[in-house]
């Protein structure tokens, strides 16, 4: 009699619970659905120079900048107030950098991995950093890279390819996200699929080899 | 080891408790069957009533809800995808997309938040939502996934979209795609889904109540159908009862009810057959003594006759013979009167013992009775008989009465017998008293039945064992009872209870 009685409360309770807690629409957790929107980015892929910035909450965002405005202002250097560094390049399509004539995109030759890498150093420029932009990598003053292809052995086949860039930076100091900065800028300035690995080498030793994340 | 004190408090309370079970079962019990079966009934119809609506909405609300966040969602990515942006994203050019995506809501209008660095664009007021919560955002700009939260805010429900904008390294699709850093939001009120899970749930109410009343119906039908073989069960259990033995019950489908009336009607022709074999056993008895009280009478008749002359010669003959022969006399006397009073009860048991009544007076009748007998010494006989009663009484019979009690009295109590006659509101009241040892409690309820003896080791009354039995018979007949107990003052106290009849017409039988 005591379990009928026990029995009934609990189905009675149930029914009741069950009425009550479901009506109407209740919050739910994060859900996910389907993948990202692709977007396009101008410039196109051929015109444009990658950078990766670090933003505001720690995370590694790409900028891109046209090739064309490099010549005008190839470092902004209008915005950093400074004059060029004596090293730096000239106009010199020979050397990589490109023709300053927009209609003939495509035949613009590939930035060279060093010259991008350069542009990196220099950091964001003023509407980069009006939106919470900055870099995690020292001044610019003393770096120059080195990028080399074929150092060491060859790759197993089916291995991504692998990058050597000697820096006069300390390389075993730099944090996370000052190392993808300088790992995803130059991924994607040697190959657009994204498959390499880079092996930062500094005077004070080399760090292992990295992807972009 | 636990000490007896220690076991005490714990037994207390289960007594306690059994007892308040005891009383629910009471309660609920109370309640008569067609109520049980009804609730049931009712209970498993709403039950089942509720789980099905239940059920049924929240399948329904998840369905009408899915529609809602699929369409949004995908809606969502497609007004998204296409759109060309620098990057770092131009405040302009995105403040102009968000306000145009903002006009291709769909399925409902929705407020559309983006953020870029640290740059917070809406299509709202407010360049930033309170209802997006900080899992949404944070899952939306670490994963390159569309995702979805719905949130309830200020009692309001809202569905919150998050698409993260990726873009493609190289023209040819076979570039990686990478998070631009850029999201988009959109924040849409559930208010016509609310509305519609709203009335859903009003539907199921207004389906289930009346759902409800509808099965009382077939509750009652039920009740009913288990009822009635009951209650035939139970009408003809009192008609047997009343001595129907012939009842039976019509027996109708083969279900445990039914088998409940076959089971009824098989012990009741079991019972019928097992009475009427021993009424046949009882009357074959009786027949029997009566029919020996019939053949004995004949010879004893003979017998009396010559016990009376050898009696007589007693005197002539040597002193042992003649102990003898007064011996056979007496004991033959003896049987005479048991063969008497064995062919009175067998006319009792034959119900054929007939009342010729007529009216008497009946201190003048008991005294006849005991003058008759011889009992007229003052120190053994004591009457309190006032004249003037008069009834409707069967003489001879009444007589067999007064004489069997004062006789009974003076043989097993001790003397004087005290006879009173009084009427006490319209009956006729003899008491015979007598001042002896009283009768045993144990033996009270058998003093009138048939030879009992109350002291097994007696052995031979004085009387037949017969008189007691006779008197309850004639009083009976009268219509009247006669009850034995013990006085205050010790000594057995006999009370005859006649009602009185002193018109015409009621002399039958």
């Amino acid at each position: 009699m005591r379990r009928r009685h026990t029995a009934l409360a609990g189905a009675g309770a149930l029914l009741l619970t069950a009425t009550l807690t479901a009506c109407g629409i209740q919050g739910s957790d994060v859900i996910e659905a389907g993948g990202a929107a692709t977007i396009d980015v101008s410039p196109q892929h051929r015109q444009r120079v990658l950078l990766f910035f670090v933003g505001q909450d720690g995370r590694v965002l790409p900028v891109a900048r046209a090739r064309e405005n490099l010549f005008g202002d190839p470092l902004g250097r209008i915005e950093h107030d400074q004059p060029p560094p004596t090293d730096w390049p000239r106009e010199d399509p020979a050397a990589g950098w490109g023709t300053s004539d927009p209609w003939t995109d495509q035949d613009l030759p590939r930035l060279g991995t060093d010259k991008t890498l350069a542009l990196l150093m220099y950091g964001p420029r003023k509407a980069e950093r009006a939106v919470g932009l900055g870099t995690r990598l020292p001044d610019p003053d003393k770096q120059a890279f080195q990028v080399s292809h074929q150092e060491g052995a060859t790759a197993e086949p089916g291995a991504p390819r692998r990058v050597w860039i000697r820096t006069s930076l300390t390389v075993t100091e730099l944090d996370w996200a000052a190392v993808q900065q300088i790992v995803c800028t130059a991924v994607y300035a040697e190959d657009p699929s994204g498959e390499v690995e880079v092996v930062l080498r500094g005077p004070d030793g080399e760090r292992d080899p990295a992807r972009c994340e | 080891m636990t000490t007896p004190d220690a076991q005490a408090p714990p037994a207390a309370g289960r007594r306690r408790r059994n007892t308040t079970a005891g009383a629910r079962r009471r309660r609920l019990t109370r309640y008569g069957l067609r109520t049980r079966l009804v609730v049931a009934f009712l209970l498993v119809a709403a039950v089942s009533c509720g789980t099905t609506a239940a059920l049924t909405y929240r399948a329904a609300r998840n369905a009408i809800l899915e529609q809602t966040q699929d369409t949004a969602v995908s809606h969502f990515r497609d007004q998204v995808r296409g759109i060309g942006y620098s990057l770092p994203v131009d405040r302009e050019n995105l403040q102009q997309s968000v306000l145009t995506i903002a006009r291709q809501a769909k399925p409902h209008p929705w407020v559309v938040f983006a953020e870029y660095g640290t740059m917070r664009i809406s299509s709202g007021t407010r360049p930033t939502s309170t209802v997006l919560t900080p899992e949404l955002r944070r899952t939306a700009l670490a994963r390159p996934h569309g995702s979805f939260q719905r949130v309830v805010s200020g009692g309001t429900p809202y569905l919150t979209v998050a698409i993260p904008t990726t873009f493609k390294m190289d023209e040819t699709g076979a570039g990686a795609i990478r998070p631009t850093g850029l999201v988009f939001f959109a924040v849409m009120r559930l208010e016509d889904e609310e509305a519609e899970v709203r009335a859903m749930v009003l539907a199921a109410r207004d389906g289930a109540l009346p759902a409800l009343a509808v099965a009382l119906v077939p509750a009652l039908l039920a009740a009913r159908s288990v009822l009635r073989p009951v209650r035939d069960v139970q009408r003809a259990a009192r008609h047997m009862g009343q001595g129907h033995l012939d009842t039976r019950i019509q027996v109708k489908g083969g279900d445990e009810l039914a088998d409940l009336a076959r089971t009824f009607n098989e012990s009741a022709a079991r019972l019928e057959r097992s009475v009427e074999e021993l009424q046949s056993a009882e009357a074959r008895a009786r027949r029997f003594a009566s029919d020996v009280s019939h053949e004995l009478r004949t010879p004893l008749a003979g017998m009396l006759a010559v016990t009376e002359v050898l009696d007589e010669d007693a005197g002539g003959l040597d002193p042992d013979t003649a102990a003898a022969v007064r011996l056979i006399s007496a004991e033959t006397g003896k049987l005479a009167v048991l063969v008497e009073d064995l062919m009175e009860i067998s006319r009792f048991d034959a119900r054929a013992a007939e009342l010729n009544t007529d009216e008497v007076d009946v201190a003048e009748t008991i005294r006849r009775t005991l003058i008759a007998r011889h009992w007229t010494d003052p120190e053994r006989i004591v009457t309190h008989l006032p004249d003037g009663i008069r009834a409707r009484l069967d003489p001879r019979r009444f007589d067999v009465v007064v004489a069997n009690l004062v006789g009974n009295a003076l043989r097993h109590g001790r003397p004087p017998v005290t006879v009173r006659l009084i009427t006490t509101g319209g009956a006729l009241v003899v008491e015979v008293t007598d001042r002896g040892p009283g009768i045993d409690p144990e033996v009270l309820p058998h003093v009138f039945d048939r030879f009992y003896k109350a002291d097994p080791a007696r052995g031979r009354s004085a009387g037949s064992g017969l008189g007691l039995a006779i008197t309850l018979e004639n009083v009976r007949l009268h219509g009247g009872t006669v009850r034995a107990g013990n006085g205050p003052a010790g000594g057995a106290v006999f009370v005859v209870e006649i009602p009185l009849r002193t018109g015409e017409g009621e002399s039958t039988p």
